[in-house]
Order: C-alpha cells, then structure tokens, then sequence
C-alpha cells in the first residue's frame, strides 16, 4: 500500500506521538508481566522517580501516564504486594485490608479496637493518614513529654463531676430532713405575720427561708438527673480511657521502630524514595520477588 | 384362759420376751456389723470395698431402745474418712485427719492453708454430702455417692479463695489446696470411675468455661483492655469469631469469646484457658492475674461461670436419714 506508506510519513510528528504512546505501553506491559516493579513506579511518574530517587530533574511523563489512569485499581492490586510486604518491616504496626481493588486501609496495631488510621496509596507509595486520628496521635505525643496523656484533664473533670453528683445523691435524705424543717419555719413565720404586729422584719425572714427551701428544691432537680449523668459520665471515662490506651500503644510500637517519633514522620514522609532505592537494591541483587 | 384360777390371762413363758431379746440381738448385730465395717474401711487398700463400706455405714442405723451406742459418727464423718483414706490408699499425704479430743467429729487440714483453715462435709445425706470450709460455710465441691459424681462449686470456690479478704489466703496457698482437692477428684474418677464436673478448674486446653450471661455489655472487654495496658498484657481480637485473647506468659494465653452455636439465638460467652502443658484452669489465671481478678469479680453478676447442672436424685426420706451429730 504505497499510498499509505505516503502517507505516514506526511505526518511524522503525530506519528512520533503515537510510537512513544506505543513504546510506554509495550514498556510498562513487559514491566509487568516481568514483575519489575520498580520500572512500573518509574513509568507510572518518571518526573517523581527521576528526582527523588535518581535526584536529577526529569520531564513529566504524565501524559503517557494519563493513558493507563483508568487502571489504577489493578496496578495498585498488583504493587501492592511487594509494598505491604516491605511496609510490614519498615512499619510492623500498620496492617492493611483491601476494601475494594487496589484500596488498602489501614489498621494501627493488632490490638483490642485498632483504629482505622487511613489509606495507604499504593502507586504514590504514600500513607493517607486520617487526620483526627493522626492530630490525635501527635497531639498524644506532645503531651506524654509532659507524662500527660490526651484525655487526662477531660477524665478529671469528669471524674470530679461524679463525685460530686454522688454527694447531690447521697445527701438527699438529708436534703429533705432539712426541707421539713424550712417549711415548718415558713408556716410559723407566715402565721406569725397574719397577726396584729406584723411587721418587714417577718417577711425578710420568710423570704430568706423560702429561699433556702428553693435552693434545697434545686439540688433535688439535679439530684433526679444525676443518676442517669453519673452513667453517662462513666461511659465516656471508659471511652477515654481506651482512647488513651490505644494511643499509648500506639506511639510504644512507634519508639520500638523508631526510637522516637521525629525519625518515624521523617520515615514517612521519605517512604516513596526508601521503598525505590530498596527495589532498586535487590534489583542489582537479582533477588526479584522477594517479597512476595 | 383358766377361769377356774382367776388368773389374768398371760402368754407362754417359752414365748414371752421374744421381741425384747430380738430386738437386743438385732441392735448387737448391727453392732458387730458395724465394726466390720469399720474394719474393713480402715484397712482395706481397695477403693471399691472402702466405697461399698462407707455407704455400709452411712445406712446403718445404730443403737435402738435396747441398746444404745452414745458416741457415734455422723454421716458426715463417713464423708471425710472415706475421703481421706482413699488419699491415703493413693500415697498421698498432702492433708491432716483431725479427731474432736471430746466428743466424736472428724476434720481435716489441707497442704496450703495449713492449720488456718478446717474443712468438713456438711448437709450430709445417704445421697451425698458437700465439702465445706467450716468458718466460712462456702461449699467447696458435692460428692455425689448416688451419681457416682463430684461436682466443683465455682462460685463459693471464687468465694472462698480470692473473695474473702479476711482469710488472707495468698495465691500459692490456694493453688496448693485446689492441687489436693483436684488429686482427690482424679483420684475419684481413675480407680471408681467417677465423673467429675470439674468447672472453673478445668484444665482441659478445648474446654470452654460458660458464662451466665448472654447479655454483655460490649464496654466489658474494653473495660479488661484497658486493664490490660498496666500489666504489660497486650489484648486482641480473636483471629475468627468475635472476642478477645491476652497472652499471658509465653506457655499462657485467656481467651473471652461469643460461642458460636447456630442452633442458639442467643450468644453466650465464654472463657478459653491455653496453655502449654494444658496443667491451667480458670481458676489458676483469676488466682494468678490480679487485674483479671479484679475485672471479673468487679462484673461478676455477668462473667460467673455457669452452675453446675444439679443431679436430681429422688429420695423422699432424704429428712429421716439425716442423724442428729453425736455431740
């Protein structure tokens, strides 16, 4: 087909496009199936790869890269094997569960009611942590510098609360001895004015009993709710209590790894590198798969 | 009928006094068999005869208007020695018999409480009798001679070894007296081929210690969590099912799980005691694990094990049986 060999080569730029659309292709395609999966992180963000990794400024790729964007869920499937293989070491603490193709959760601990601390990002190789969860963890961390934990004060307050709800509870007897006593007063005082000589200073005495008597009325208003309160109270210590002890565990397996928490976020926020020069490494070792 | 005498109307010489003597023989014989009996429950190195004569003794009825045998036994005494000897048949030595000095009562000390502390049957019947600890009355286990079967009381033994404060009975001391009431209830069931319901001191590794509650407050486990934490005592989830694990030593692990029983719709839970040469019960981690202790007795009302089944045995005449103790 003469004509269309024309063609071709009336157009040599478009072609030059497609050709490098089909040589990514072909390349990422023989990256997989030879499981090189370094060459797949390269590929899927050579800019990224070229400077972090190599620390020499690259072009993006990104849109040769944009072709296979609807294939994430698989490619982070695929990837994510040999990550959470080498996470398991680098961050023994983390566990991930797979939601939906290619989505990794990610679970803190192994312990009684881990929390759900966020996503892990498998073709950015990066953590997406919660961020109430993470500031609680940070904010945990600061505090125990101190010997605090986070809900200290909130468990204090809370307690003190009890304790005093317990005393509007237990002196409700007395409350009502004192409440007869206040009435009986009132009668003999209201009688007492009815009479020919009454006179202001009766009816500041009133007032001030009746008084008393209210305020004797509004501690047992509070007393009908403090049961219930108390209760409340309770649940939430317990709540916070649990809270504080799954952060202890949390930042005890951080300083096992790490030491102290500054080397754990420098960990993190260097995973992308760390995880490529690893691949990388066993690479030249010829140790392919052996993570898996 | 001699009319012509006047005389009353009597009986036969030969015949009369007949009952009497009958009566004085019976209560003799009762008397000889009595003390072959006890002869034989005293030397005899075979189980089954010690069994078979101190159910001999605890039916006989001793003494009668004729005759009387002032200081006995009570069926409860029969208990004990039938208890102790059969320790002592098998070798083994960990307890002291003790004898009332003045009047006629049995008792007996145990390795680990020492002298502090004196056990008993009570509520003595031909049936079965309970082994007690005398101050307090908590009824440690039920020997059951009708069922052929002993049956361990977990709540008074709660009771009794960890409750109890004033006792000050220290954690060796009661794994020490549960080691002679568990050789005794072995012993029971290898040479007379009892049954024994051993509940919370079970040791079986798959036996699996029900709870009377179906109802749990789901803020029970994070409640043992978070006392876990001080004790250096890492909690789980369960890996399938839902409850929790704490391993406890490298050769102990507890579990506290749903049974899972499709038949029932209600869930109960249960304990799972682990360990490497399967030698630990419940009793052992509750003895042994103070901020387990603590959580369990602190919400009891739903972790207490399940009852023992009762063995329903009929006996109507239950109340006559019973002999007043010989004081």
């Amino acid at each position: 087909m003469l004509e269309n060999a024309k063609t071709v080569t009336t157009n040599p730029e478009l072609i030059g496009k497609l050709d490098e659309k089909l040589g990514y292709l072909s390349e990422l395609r023989q990256a997989i199936l030879v499981q090189d999966d370094r060459l797949v992180f390269e590929l899927l963000a050579r800019k990224k790869y070229q400077q972090q990794v190599m620390q020499q400024p690259s072009q993006s790729n990104d849109d040769l890269a944009e072709m296979v964007a609807n294939l994430k869920p698989q490619l982070s499937h695929l990837l994510a094997n040999k990550l959470i293989a080498y996470l398991s070491e680098a961050f023994p603490f983390f566990y991930y569960k797979e939601i939906d193709e290619g989505v990794y959760q990610i679970y803190f601990g192994n312990w009684w009611d881990r929390r759900n601390f966020g996503y892990l990002d498998v073709l950015d190789v990066k953590f997406v942590f919660d961020t109430t969860e993470y500031q609680k963890l940070t904010d945990s961390v600061a505090l125990s510098k101190d010997n605090k934990r986070l809900n200290t004060e909130k468990i204090t307050t809370l307690t003190k609360d009890n304790e005093d709800l317990q005393k509007l509870v237990d002196g409700q007897s007395e409350r009502d001895v004192q409440k007869g006593s206040l009435r009986a007063q009132i009668d003999e005082v209201t009688n007492a004015r009815q009479g020919l000589f009454a006179n202001g200073k009766l009816k500041e005495q009133r007032d001030e009993l009746v008084a008393q008597l209210e305020a004797l009325q509004s501690d047992d208003e509070k007393t009908k709710n403090a049961r219930t309160q108390i209760i409340e109270n309770n649940d939430q210590i317990l709540f916070l209590s649990k809270e504080d002890t799954i952060l202890s565990y949390e930042y005890k397996s951080i300083i096992e790894k790490f030491g102290d928490f500054e080397k754990f976020e420098t960990a993190v926020a260097n995973l992308y590198k760390a995880y490529l020069v690893t691949l990388i490494s066993k690479e030249q070792q010829g140790a392919f798969g052996d993570y898996e | 009928m001699n009319k012509q005498t006047n005389l009353p109307v009597g009986i036969l010489p030969s015949q009369s006094l007949t009952s009497y003597n009958n009566e004085i023989k019976q209560s003799l014989q009762a008397g000889f068999e009595f003390t072959e009996l006890l002869s034989q429950v005293l030397a005899t190195s075979n189980p089954h005869e010690l069994l078979t004569a101190i159910q001999g003794l605890i039916n006989l009825h001793l003494g009668s208007k004729q005759v009387q045998f002032p200081n006995q036994y009570s069926i409860a005494d029969w208990f004990l020695l039938f208890t102790t000897r059969l320790l002592e048949i098998n070798n083994v030595n960990s307890f002291s018999l003790a004898s009332a000095p003045d009047h006629e009562e049995l008792g007996v000390f145990l390795a680990g409480t020492a002298t502090k502390v004196r056990y008993q049957f009570s509520e003595a019947s031909t049936n079965g009798a309970y082994f007690t600890e005398i101050e307090s009355g908590k009824k440690l286990f039920y020997l059951d001679f009708a069922a052929n079967k002993l049956t361990f009381n977990s709540t008074d033994i709660i009771d009794f070894f960890i409750v109890q404060s004033d006792m000050e009975i220290l954690p060796e001391e009661s794994d020490q007296v549960i080691t002679v009431l568990m050789n005794f209830a072995s012993i029971l069931a290898d040479t007379l081929e009892f049954d024994i319901d051993y509940s919370i001191l079970e040791t079986n590794n798959d036996y699996q210690y029900e709870t009377v509650s179906t109802e749990l407050p789901s803020q029970i486990l994070d409640k043992l969590f978070i006392a876990s934490a001080p004790a250096n005592v890492l909690m789980q989830p369960v890996d399938s099912g839902f409850g929790a694990r704490l391993v406890l030593t490298d050769e102990l692990e507890v579990r506290f799980l749903q049974s899972e029983n499709n038949r029932q719709l209600s869930k109960f839970w249960h304990f799972e005691v682990i360990d490497a040469q399967g030698k630990a019960s419940l009793m052992n981690v509750l003895v042994n694990f103070p901020f387990i202790q603590r959580w369990y007795l602190e919400n009891r009302s739903v972790l207490e094990i399940q009852p023992a089944k009762p063995t329903i045995v009929d006996n109507p005449i239950k109340v006559e049986v019973l002999q007043p103790r010989s004081m």
